[in-house]
């Protein structure tokens, strides 16, 4: 019996603790967990949004449990419960969700609309395992300045590598679970990584490239970040992912100065013409575009690739644009009137990289290679092939990298490529992984 | 007292053990790796009952080292070696080899199979062709190396974690540890989720180097089974077959379905419950491979006596001996007033008219209705209104062949029902159908039917009940079409050439030389192929259609009797013994297998004579019963032991109504006399821009507009539109006020009012009013201030009453 009421003591001990409920610590984890899958932007079921707490406060009013939301969520009549088709919630939320409501369903956050995976408090990343037991996919990989660093995405960290031995020299932590795109200032001193956990969370993060600190994270959502990109001069940060939205920060302040919903589904890449002040997207929506990012204003855009756009950039004559996508095509395509002008290539499978660099452009193709062109895109120049591994299909291409003459090639199975673009020759070739 | 009970107990137990025998399947087994498990399946046999004691018996393991066996007779090994387990008198030898080894996830084999378990890739959700949520895998794992592609590589890996498995988007999804539109699929503590959680902890490979393949699957109990309650459990289990000799118990990754859950649930591990009584199939799935067992599940029910009715021939005694099992109790026969009503109705489309009525009643004749059948069958009427039926299912329609060819096609239609051609002969004479569609109208055929798919498609749906169009795309979800078939069909089509020469609607169709199908997937030039027959192969100057044609018609083939009986039962019955009658499957058993093989035979023996096949079932005292229900029979739906009543179709009940009011509905571009069930196609009328929107009281109540091939084109619901229509509709007040109609006649003729009444009773309803429903009517006419307005309404509640508005 004692036991009993010591019990008690201590579950109502944990629930009346003196500081209450906090919306961001406590009530909105559990919505992101079950609740915003289905409504959310874009897919608002029973037209009901509860991504952000302006959006869920439209039918909840403060003290009331009779209020749908918690009705929905303790009702024994399984047609009408939520989460559907689910384990009905757990009673420990339950009673977290049900005290919030009665202290007057407080918001603690600083903007109302931000949404919840943005506000829940932010913990530092796990770290990474000492040795990883299998490669990860490479997703990610920039050169460091002097192109005696190459940087390449790993778990929950960025792995730094001497590119001409395949050595890992440093490892820094505390990044988002998995990392799609990095970029360098152009001074080389910061590292911008988008990053995140699939279907979970994603973030910006922008290290310190000297001492691997984390500097400051401008960005958080509820989906993974799959393209960042210094702009020229490095004042501004352009950057999208799973939510269809291109944002840009100003790098002094790190505050957002641009936040368009630009594309219907994901933003696969952005590259920023040289002039700084316009640049080019690429999406999942079949649809790239080329924005003014001073104003926000759409330029142009074109809508005839078949299939996914997955990489984009400007012609070095500022008029045109060359993209790439799932579909295998290479178009040429003007700014102007937003029509085709050439289809420079056709490749038999996706185009998953687009690479613009001083030595030209790169496009990734099936059969584990990396295609060179000239900077118009005009002239094919050579090929560098990642040879199956043994009793396996020709690995994917999932990131390059290039400085100088210099082409790093990472892949899904999680090998890195070093080749000499004047040459032709592989330089070095090794397993990214700890 | 108590102890006399339990003895009781005890012999009774005692008795029923001592004549039970015991089978165990399998005899012996082989489990290779420390994953694989076997499905014991334990049958009691009681005389000629059998039931399932899988979950009921005690297992003896000979060595506990070697296996574990659960209660519900999974055997799991546990060390190399072998053991026995016992089994009452019965026993299982067990072998387990190589749980020391390395046992690799294979995808094909484990990991997509476990998917389509789990219901992935099923058709509403991720199997869908768009997918859900960005995700998309193939319908039901039909397509492997893509799926592949979606799970490992593409979005850059992102579904899968190399590093920590149980982070894998997968996984998270379907345990809504992140949230999942689809809900909560999969367990953590599952064998699925370990599964599925090895295989991405191996690195998600993809294939696995001299993987034997798949060659066939085998299940337990294979053959029907009839259960009884409250013993309504059954285990199946599942065995795959491999090219390398190798058998597995796939019971732990196969899909089970059961085809209709009212009468029985199937588990996700294959135990079946019942749930009702009634005949069930439960269809088993693994990776392309399709198995399917049929169940009957009987009830004693209380009180119930089987009355032993005599049959009037064979489907009589069929439908007995079904309606016995299942504890139903036939029906009476009907009396004359309503089996005169629903006979003409299904064999003409026509009321009788109210001067046969009392004739045929008090006819003394024992043979009168076999002899009203026989008079109904030779009638003009009967010939226009199952041509009418054709004519549905053949897109006979003025958008579809032209105005020209409707009349052609028609004219072809009702002669062929009037001389009663033979099936064989009216389906080669479409099918081949070779020339100038002005001199053989049946090529109108191909016009409807304009490519090759179409035709194909078409032909099967028509004359093999099967609906094969999914196989297009996929392999046929519930069936076993595949892809390979369908092309391997469509190539008896491919070289028909269809020429328009500008003459009237003149088509030509004739057989060209070449003409190739190629298979979307492997780029293959496909031979034609039939079921059972297999490739053939059709020399060039050959017309292919005429290979198809034979073999269609032929001994070898297994549908072409089934499927006409089975839609002429279906129209004379409201339902198919197949329903809907022109979709066959092992998904979709007959509810009463061995009357539709009596009857296929029947009508094969018979030639293919139709109108033979009509006059046994019009016999019939199944036909005949009344639709009056009894406690013991009114739940059943699908057997047959009543007659269900069914609304009339359109063109019955707009025939109906202008012969009881004697001013029927005139139709456009068609001889005056001609009526609603005899009309050649239902879009004569010319086009008018000025009365779009117009309200045409036969769309309402479901006239098909014979754009598809589907009879389910017809609208067999009841809207508010008809209600409407028959509560205050033009139509219905322009009959009831008609001065040229029968009432208005009447009035002037000066008939008595209760005459009237009598007679309007007997047009709609084959009967005389009671007396109470007289003494209301006259009540309310002779109250009424306008007598005339009184008998219009009186007329209108008539043709409102349900007994109107149904054939029963």
């Amino acid at each position: 019996m004692k036991c009993w009421i010591t019990l008690l003591l201590v579950l109502s001990g944990s629930l009346t603790s003196a500081e209450g409920v906090s919306f961001s610590r406590d009530v909105a984890p559990i919505l992101q967990r079950h609740c915003v899958a289905c409504h959310k932007e874009g897919k608002a079921k029973g037209k009901y949004r509860l991504d952000t707490y302006e959006q869920l406060r439209k039918e909840l009013e403060p003290g009331d449990l009779e209020s749908e939301l918690f009705f929905r969520i303790t009702t024994e009549d399984e047609e009408e419960r939520m989460p559907g088709k689910a384990d009905p919630l757990a009673g420990a939320e339950i009673d977290v969700i049900r005290k919030w409501i009665s202290e007057g369903a407080q918001y603690d956050g600083e903007d109302p609309a931000a949404l919840l995976a943005v506000i829940i408090p932010m913990e530092d990343h796990p770290a990474a395992p000492e040795s990883y037991p299998r490669p990860l996919g490479v997703t990610a990989m920039v050169f460091g300045r002097e192109g005696r660093k190459l940087y390449t995405g790993g778990y929950h960290e960025i792995l730094v590598w001497n590119p001409e031995e395949g050595s890992l020299l440093e490892r820094i932590p505390n990044n988002g679970q998995r990392t799609y795109g990095l970029a360098l200032s152009p001074d080389g001193a910061r590292l911008a990584a988008a990053t995140g956990a699939p279907g979970q969370t994603g973030e910006v993060r922008i290290f310190q490239s000297r001492t691997g600190r984390v500097e400051v994270t401008p960005f958080r959502g509820d989906d993974t970040v799959l393209t960042v990109a210094f702009g020229p001069g490095g004042k501004r940060l352009a950057f999208g992912g799973v939510d269809g939205k291109l944002r840009i920060v100003e790098t002094n302040t790190w505050r957002q100065s641009l936040a368009l919903a630009s594309h219907s589904d994901w933003i696969t890449a952005v590259s920023w013409h040289q002039d700084g002040k316009r640049l080019v997207t690429a999406s999942r929506d079949k649809i790239s575009k080329v924005y003014d990012v001073t104003s926000g204003k759409k330029l142009s855009a074109f809508s005839g690739h078949p299939g996914a756009v997955r990489g984009a950039a400007f012609h070095p004559n500022g008029e045109e644009i060359l993209s790439s996508g799932d579909h295998g095509h290479f178009f040429l395509w003007r700014i102007k009137d937003g029509k085709k002008s050439a289809d420079r290539a056709k490749f038999e499978g996706p185009v998953l990289r687009l690479l613009k660099a001083g030595s030209g452009l790169f496009a990734s193709a099936p059969g584990g290679m990396v295609v060179q062109f000239d900077p118009e895109g005009q002239q094919r120049l050579r090929e560098f092939r990642i040879e199956p591994r043994e009793g396996a299909e020709a690995p994917t291409v999932s990131s390059c990298a290039s400085h100088g003459s210099w082409l790093a090639v990472g892949t899904l199975d999680g090998r890195v490529a070093i080749f000499n673009t004047e040459s032709g020759e592989k330089r070095n070739a090794f397993v990214a992984k700890p | 007292m108590r102890t006399l009970v339990a003895t009781i107990c005890a012999l009774h137990l005692m008795a029923a053990w001592g004549q039970t025998a015991l089978e165990v399947y399998p005899p012996e087994f082989t489990l290779v790796g420390k994953r694989e498990s076997l499905q014991l399946v334990v049958t009691r046999r009681e005389g000629d009952r059998v039931s399932d004691g899988t979950r009921e018996i005690a297992y003896q393991v000979e060595d506990p080292a070697i296996v574990f066996v659960s209660k519900e007779g999974v055997v799991r090994p546990l060390a190399n070696g072998r053991s026995r387990i016992r089994i009452g008198d019965q026993s299982v030898l067990v072998t387990v080899t190589a749980v020391d080894l390395p046992n690799p996830v294979s995808f094909r084999h484990e990991t997509l199979p476990v998917l389509s378990r789990l219901g992935c890739s099923a058709g509403s959700c991720h199997g869908s062709p768009h997918g859900k949520g960005s995700f998309r895998l193939s319908l039901r794992a039909s397509d492997p190396s893509l799926d592949a592609l979606t799970l490992v590589s593409e979005e850059l890996g992102r579904r899968t974690n190399p590093i920590e498995p149980d982070k894998s988007l997968l996984l998270l999804k379907p345990t809504t540890q992140v949230s999942h539109e689809g809900g909560k699929k999969l367990e953590k503590e599952s064998a699925e989720y370990a599964l599925l959680r090895s295989w991405i902890a191996e690195g998600a490979p993809l294939r696995r180097e001299r993987e034997a393949a798949c060659v066939g699957v085998e299940i337990h109990p294979s053959t029907a089974r009839v259960l009884h309650f409250p013993q309504a459990t059954q285990q199946i289990s599942v065995h795959a077959k491999f090219s390398d000799g190798k058998r597995r118990d796939v019971t732990d990754l196969a899909v089970f379905e059961s085809s209709n859950t009212k009468v029985a649930d199937v588990s996700r591990g294959g135990l079946v419950s019942g749930v009702e009584r009634g005949g069930v199939a439960i269809i088993v799935r693994y990776l392309e491979f399709i198995e399917s067992t049929n169940l009957t599940y009987v009830r004693e029910i209380e009180g119930f006596q089987w009355n032993d009715p005599a049959p009037a021939n064979y489907i009589d005694e069929l439908v007995y001996r079904k309606l016995r099992q299942l504890q139903f109790e036939p029906a009476q026969r009907s009396g004359d007033r309503a089996f005169l009503r629903r006979v003409h109705l299904d064999v003409t489309g026509q009321l009788p008219g109210l001067e046969v009525v009392e004739t045929f009643v008090e006819d003394q004749d024992q043979q009168k209705r076999a002899k009203l059948i026989d008079r109904l069958l030779e009638s003009e009427e009967h010939a226009a209104f199952w041509a009418q039926k054709w004519g549905d299912l053949l897109r006979v329609s003025k958008k579809q062949i032209g105005q020209g060819a409707v009349f052609k096609f028609n004219r072809w239609l009702v002669n062929a029902v009037a001389s009663n051609m033979p099936y064989d002969q009216f389906t080669r004479e479409i099918l081949t159908a070779r020339g100038s569609s002005l001199v053989h109208p049946a090529a109108n055929y191909y016009r409807s039917a304009g490519n090759t798919f179409d035709a194909m498609e078409t032909s099967a749906q028509l004359f093999l009940g099967s609906r094969i169009q999914c196989a297009k795309c996929h392999n046929h979800p519930f069936e076993r079409w595949t892809q390979d078939n369908y092309y391997g069909l469509a190539a008896f089509f491919s070289r028909i050439e269809r020429k328009k020469t500008g003459k009237g609607d003149e088509l030509i169709v004739y057989a060209k030389k070449d003409g190739e199908i190629t298979h979307p997937a492997t780029g293959e030039k496909m031979s034609p192929w039939a079921p059972k027959a297999g490739v053939m192969e059709v020399a060039a100057p050959l017309d292919r259609r005429d290979a198809f044609t034979e073999w269609l018609t032929g001994q070898n083939n297994p549908f072409f009797a089934r499927v006409e009986t089975n839609r002429i039962w279906s129209y004379l019955m409201g339902r198919g013994i197949v329903e809907p009658f022109d979709d066959f499957r092992d998904t979709n058993p007959p509810t009463n297998p061995p009357l539709l093989d009596a009857l296929a035979e029947d009508f094969r023996r018979s030639g293919y004579d139709r109108r033979h096949l009509l006059r046994a079932i019009l016999n019939s005292n199944t036909y005949q019963a009344t639709s009056r229900t009894t406690r013991f029979n009114k739940e059943d739906r699908r057997y047959f032991s009543h007659y269900q009543p069914r609304m009339l179709t359109a063109e019955q009940l707009v025939d109906a109504l202008g012969k009881v009011t004697g001013w029927p509905m005139k139709f456009v571009g068609v001889p005056a006399s001609m009526k609603a069930t005899q009309l050649p196609a239902p879009d004569l009328k010319p086009h008018n821009r000025g009365r779009i929107g117009e309200i045409e009281f036969m769309k309402v109540f479901g006239q098909p507009e014979r754009q598809t091939i589907c009879e389910c084109e017809r609208g067999d619901d009841s809207s508010l539109g008809q209600a409407l229509e028959m509560y205050n509709g033009r139509l219905l007040h322009g009959m009831i006020t008609a001065g040229d109609g029968h009432l208005h006649r009447w009035i002037r003729e000066k008939v008595g009012e209760e005459e009237i009444v009598k007679r309007l009773y007997l047009a709609a309803l084959c009967r005389a009013p009671r007396e109470q429903e007289l003494a209301l009517h006259l009540d309310y006419i002779r109250q009424a201030g306008n007598p005339q307005e009184a008998l219009e309404d009186t007329l209108w509640i008539v043709l409102n009453k349900s007994e109107f508005l149904f054939q029963h």
